[in-house]
């Protein structure tokens, strides 16, 4: 909701935010406000349930997610997994601005670890839950290419046993038999003729498959949680007493902290365990050179989502994030979401779009902010910084000091090898 | 919903909202024109930045009477920020006959749906339309 005309008046009435003069502080003399800011940046590995998704936490399934996850074989090109555009040794991005898939994408892979905290997936939120924002690049032209036939088939003929364990049920040898090899409703004319020539219940029985193979993708996701960083272990030295904070930031990163929480600000949008507000906001990027409608788009789409809470496949309906959702929000527009921070420095090139190289780049750019936004307006938080080149390179540093320890080898590889060949292009 | 209300009372206004804090969050205060005393308790409190909350409007009389059939809405903004918030937050249904008159027992009006996606202040706004008339008030809640 916005109005305008109050907070204009507002705003020309001089009514202010925070008039508290505060003493001016060394880096790393943190007053009782700040240690409480630094408290809430501070890693925490509670996990919120996903009720939309009944084997969120189930082992199994989260074990056959895994190796869905690296499967090229849902790709009917064999040669596009997950991991594909969410690598691990990437911080589960990609190293590109924008994926390569089949074909090219749009935006810049989003980072997987703590995406399982936020209400929304995808740069512009249209998926409300990580199974369904899975469903997105399996059927996307220019991403893994499939459908969810073929990737029913796929899920039976090369992980059926684990499947079935988990789910029962499945896909019957006669159906697997009679179903074509790729249909899918909306993809293009000819899968969607398939699709539409399939019976009630065989169509019923793909979704059956799709949905939960899709889940236990899902449950493996959530298992990628962001891990503690140097910057923790400095909060948790300094709330104990340790002005030092034990050592774990060097000088300039801490110097870099104080910027962040301080002069720079970064703490409005980048707050919290996550540093993300999970919120959508327009930076007016340099760059684009197309309209991108952002969340603007990406609210309508999450409140119709075929896979949303409260679609049927959906495992729960209190879906309250949607039931108050205001898609009509004015400052969605060329909107994106604010991603978290955590393993920042794993994940370049930077932005929805990945038109900033490096993290030096994006300190650039919120310190001059060049140009204005082309659509509606820049965030009006925004402001020029004023940094010195030893600010910029302190706040880098400090980012760095945002990358977590590596996760263990069993949630970063596929449990055993997968043979790609075994499931040849088949149209 | 009409918004015309809310600009009224940025005018009676003027910057007096801006010397309320958080510490006015549950306690009552009198609306602009002082027909009524409003409430405004925030639940969770303080809300988790980014995360639903609700909001529970107590009103009543300056006699402390509650006010239970009255038209209330609520609303929260960051004037300087120039927006408002990414969601729509709804009344919950109060005891309503078979020709919709409402009553809110105990002057009690719940709403479900707040979200400060932002940290910083927050305008909390509130406008009643109730037996003495209409009338609004307004509180500074910094949200972190």
């Amino acid at each position: 909701m916005r109005i305008a005309p109050l907070a204009s008046l507002l705003v020309l009435l001089g009514c202010p935010g925070s008039t508290v003069t505060e003493p001016v502080r060394q880096p790393g003399d943190w007053s009782e406000e700040e240690l409480q800011t630094l408290r809430a940046l501070r890693l925490d590995p509670t996990l919120p349930a996903d009720p939309t998704n009944r084997w969120s936490d189930d082992p199994e399934a989260a074990k056959l997610g895994r190796s869905l996850f690296f499967d090229p074989g849902l790709s009917p090109s064999g040669a596009v997994s997950c991991a594909t555009c969410h690598n691990p040794a990437l911080g589960f991005s990609d190293g590109r601005a924008v994926s390569q898939g089949v074909g090219e994408t749009a935006r810049n892979a989003p980072a997987i670890p703590g995406s399982q905290y936020g209400p929304w997936q995808f740069w512009d939120g249209r998926a409300d839950t990580l199974w369904a924002q899975a469903a997105g690049p399996v059927e996307s032209p220019v991403e893994m290419g499939s459908d969810r036939t073929f990737f029913a088939r796929h899920v039976m003929n090369t992980h059926g046993e684990a499947y079935r364990a988990i789910f029962g049920g499945g896909l019957t040898q006669e159906q697997l038999d009679r179903l074509p090899a790729r249909a899918a409703p909306g993809i293009d004319p000819d899968l969607d003729a398939a699709w539409k020539a399939l019976s009630a219940e065989d169509r019923e029985a793909v979704m059956e498959v799709f949905t939960k193979g899709l889940k236990a993708i899902a449950a493996y996701e959530r298992q990628l949680l962001p891990t503690e960083a140097p910057f923790d272990r400095y909060v948790d030295a300094v709330l104990a007493g340790d002005p030092e904070g034990g050592g774990h930031l060097k000088p300039a990163q801490v110097r870099g902290l104080s910027l962040f929480v301080r002069e720079a600000n970064c703490t409005l949008c980048h707050h919290g365990p996550h540093f993300t507000d999970r919120a959508f906001h327009n930076l007016g990027l340099p760059g684009l050179t197309r309209y991108d409608p952002g969340r603007s788009l990406g609210a309508l789409e999450v409140l119709s989502h075929e896979f949303n809470c409260k679609s049927p496949w959906s495992d729960t309906d209190r879906c309250e994030e949607l039931e108050y959702l205001d898609p009509s929000f004015p400052d969605f527009q060329q909107a994106f979401k604010t991603p978290t921070l955590r393993n920042v420095a794993l994940t370049a090139p930077y932005m929805h779009h990945g038109g900033l190289q490096t993290l030096h780049e994006v300190i650039e750019f919120y310190d001059e902010l060049p140009g204005e936004s082309n659509v509606n307006h820049r965030e009006l938080t925004l402001q020029p910084l004023g940094l010195t080149e030893k600010d910029r390179r302190d706040l880098v540093s400090f980012l760095n000091a945002l990358t977590g320890d590596p996760l263990p080898d069993r949630l970063t590889s596929p449990p055993d090898p997968v043979d790609a060949s075994s499931t040849p292009p088949t149209r | 919903m009409t918004r015309a209300w809310l600009v009224g009372l940025a005018l009676l206004s003027g910057c007096t909202t801006s010397s309320a804090t958080s510490a006015s969050v549950g306690e009552f205060r009198r609306t602009q024109v002082g027909r009524y005393q409003v409430k405004l308790e925030l639940e969770p409190e303080p809300p988790p930045l980014g995360e639903l909350f609700r909001v529970r409007a107590t009103v009543t009389l300056r006699d402390g009477r509650p006010v239970e059939t009255a038209k209330v809405e609520v609303d929260a903004q960051m004037p300087q920020h120039e927006h408002g918030m990414e969601t729509r937050p709804r009344l919950r249904p109060g005891e309503c006959d078979a020709e919709d008159r409402c009553k809110f027992p105990d002057g009690i009006y719940i709403f479900d749906g707040f979200k400060f996606h932002m940290s910083g202040d927050w305008t909390l706004l509130v406008h009643v339309e109730g037996p003495r008339g209409p009338d609004s008030t307004s509180l500074i809640y910094r949200a972190r």
